[in-house]
């Protein structure tokens, strides 16, 4: 079936199986920063904003998505212009092996987008769905907190 | 590369129930009906045909015209959470559930009309809806709405017929000023709870009249807990009495073990629950405030 879709702003028009996954349809369309970790909805890897809102793409079904707008982490920043939130967490060690960076830059970006001063139980609800096994949530935190100082 | 339903060969979008209506008549496949679809990654249905409701407009709230609370079934929990009516319901009952409901991404994907039909026995929504006398209607039509709790199928998981769609959860102006509170026990703030209790009752002077109990995560489907409500009902709300309303429930209830934690054990904390979310009730009311 022909999936249409904005992806990042841009409209793209995909062929799928009606049983795909979206995480599947969007690393297969050269969006690799989103990861499949524990593919059943707790870890958070393959988070992406549909329509603003953080959702856990390894379970949604690609067909759901018609005519709907998706956020993957490459809409928010890249390696020549990086987002604020990607230099507040290299700039304060909230990132070691990545893996599950870019769903918790994604969840930052919602939370900051709706709620420009969370306190700390704000963030911290709403990093409740992005696990991370290797820098912890300590560093994550101070790297938001320092972009409400700014 | 996984597919969520290897065999799945149509997906359906209707946007108005006369669309599913005829989407059920055209097909004898097998279907499966989704809302929010977390459950499908468990699941895995051997189906042909997926019909995706959430493109219908039941979402959101209003105030009906005998001051009852009707919610879409298709609200997400994240939306719910949201909603200054239910907030404000019975001391915020509902806001204290989904603040202890799943992680930010399955709350912005799971709705409250899934909750309830899933049938989960760790389902949390349902804890909370049972103690303040919901009711569920089905297909928009006033004359298929029911009480969540019917003695008849009490601690089992809801049915409704085939080609039905669960349409608004209806809350009532009767108990929006309730005491009422909700509490769960798990390892982690997002993980299955392991028990859950949400009490609910109204003081009457200074007795208690009109109480639920109820109990999630150690039956088959949240259930009231009827002999710990009869412990409560016409008596003033003491340590005494919460105490001996944690242990009569803990009494009465078949609870069923799993991987996370035994039976006695789950007893002993559904005793504790049951005390500390009284307290709660009594202290978190607004009136008392």
């Amino acid at each position: 079936m022909k999936l249409e879709v904005t992806i990042n702003n841009q409209k793209h028009t995909l062929d799928i199986h009606p049983g795909d996954r979206l995480l599947d349809v969007l690393r297969r369309d050269g969006f690799t920063g989103v990861k499949e970790g524990c593919g059943d909805g707790n870890c958070g890897a393959c988070v992406v904003l549909l329509n603003g809102n953080p959702v856990n793409s390894c379970l949604i079904l690609a067909a759901r998505v018609q005519h709907q707008q998706i956020t993957t982490i490459e809409g928010i920043g890249n390696p020549q212009k990086p987002h604020p939130i990607q230099i507040a967490f290299a700039d304060k060690g909230a990132v070691q092996c990545g893996f599950s960076t870019p769903g918790s830059i994604l969840s930052t970006f919602s939370l900051l987008q709706k709620n420009p001063k969370p306190t700390d139980q704000e963030i911290r609800r709403a990093l409740d769905g992005n696990l991370c096994r290797c820098t912890g949530y300590v560093k994550k935190i101070e790297a938001i907190k320092s972009l409400l100082n700014d | 590369m996984a597919r969520l339903i290897a065999n799945l060969e149509r997906y359906h979008q209707p946007v108005s129930l006369a669309e599913i209506q005829s989407l059920f008549d055209q097909t004898s496949n097998k279907i499966k009906i989704l809302s929010g679809g977390t459950s499908l990654a468990f699941n895995r249905p051997d189906v042909s045909d997926v019909i995706d409701i959430s493109g219908l407009p039941f979402k959101g709230c209003r105030r009906n015209v005998t001051g009852d609370l009707e919610i879409g079934a298709l609200t997400t929990v994240g939306d719910l959470e949201e909603m200054p009516e239910v907030k404000q319901y019975a001391n915020g009952i509902l806001r204290q559930t989904t603040d202890k409901l799943a992680s930010t991404p399955l709350r912005n994907l799971i709705t409250i009309g899934g909750n309830i039909l899933c049938g989960y026995y760790w389902a949390d929504l349902p804890v909370a809806l049972i103690s303040l006398d919901a009711q569920i209607r089905l297909d928009n039509d006033p004359s298929k709405t029911f009480y969540m709790d019917d003695e008849s199928r009490r601690g089992k998981p809801i049915k409704i017929a085939d080609q039905s769609i669960l349409t608004h959860i209806i809350l009532p102006q009767k108990r929006s000023e309730y005491r009422s509170a909700f509490n769960k026990f798990a390892r982690t703030t997002v993980d299955f709870s392991i028990v859950s209790v949400a009490i609910s009752f109204v003081l009457d002077g200074q007795v208690i009249q009109d109480s639920r109990v109820v109990c999630g995560g150690i039956v088959p489907f949240p259930q009231r807990i009827t002999a710990a409500e009869a412990v409560l009902d016409g008596e003033r709300p003491d340590a005494k009495l919460f105490e001996k309303a944690g242990t009569i429930a803990a009494e009465s209830i078949q609870i069923r073990p799993d991987s996370r934690a035994g039976a006695q054990y789950r007893k002993t904390v559904l005793a504790e629950m049951v005390k500390t979310v009284s307290f709660s009730a009594l202290k978190e009311s607004r009136n008392e405030a």
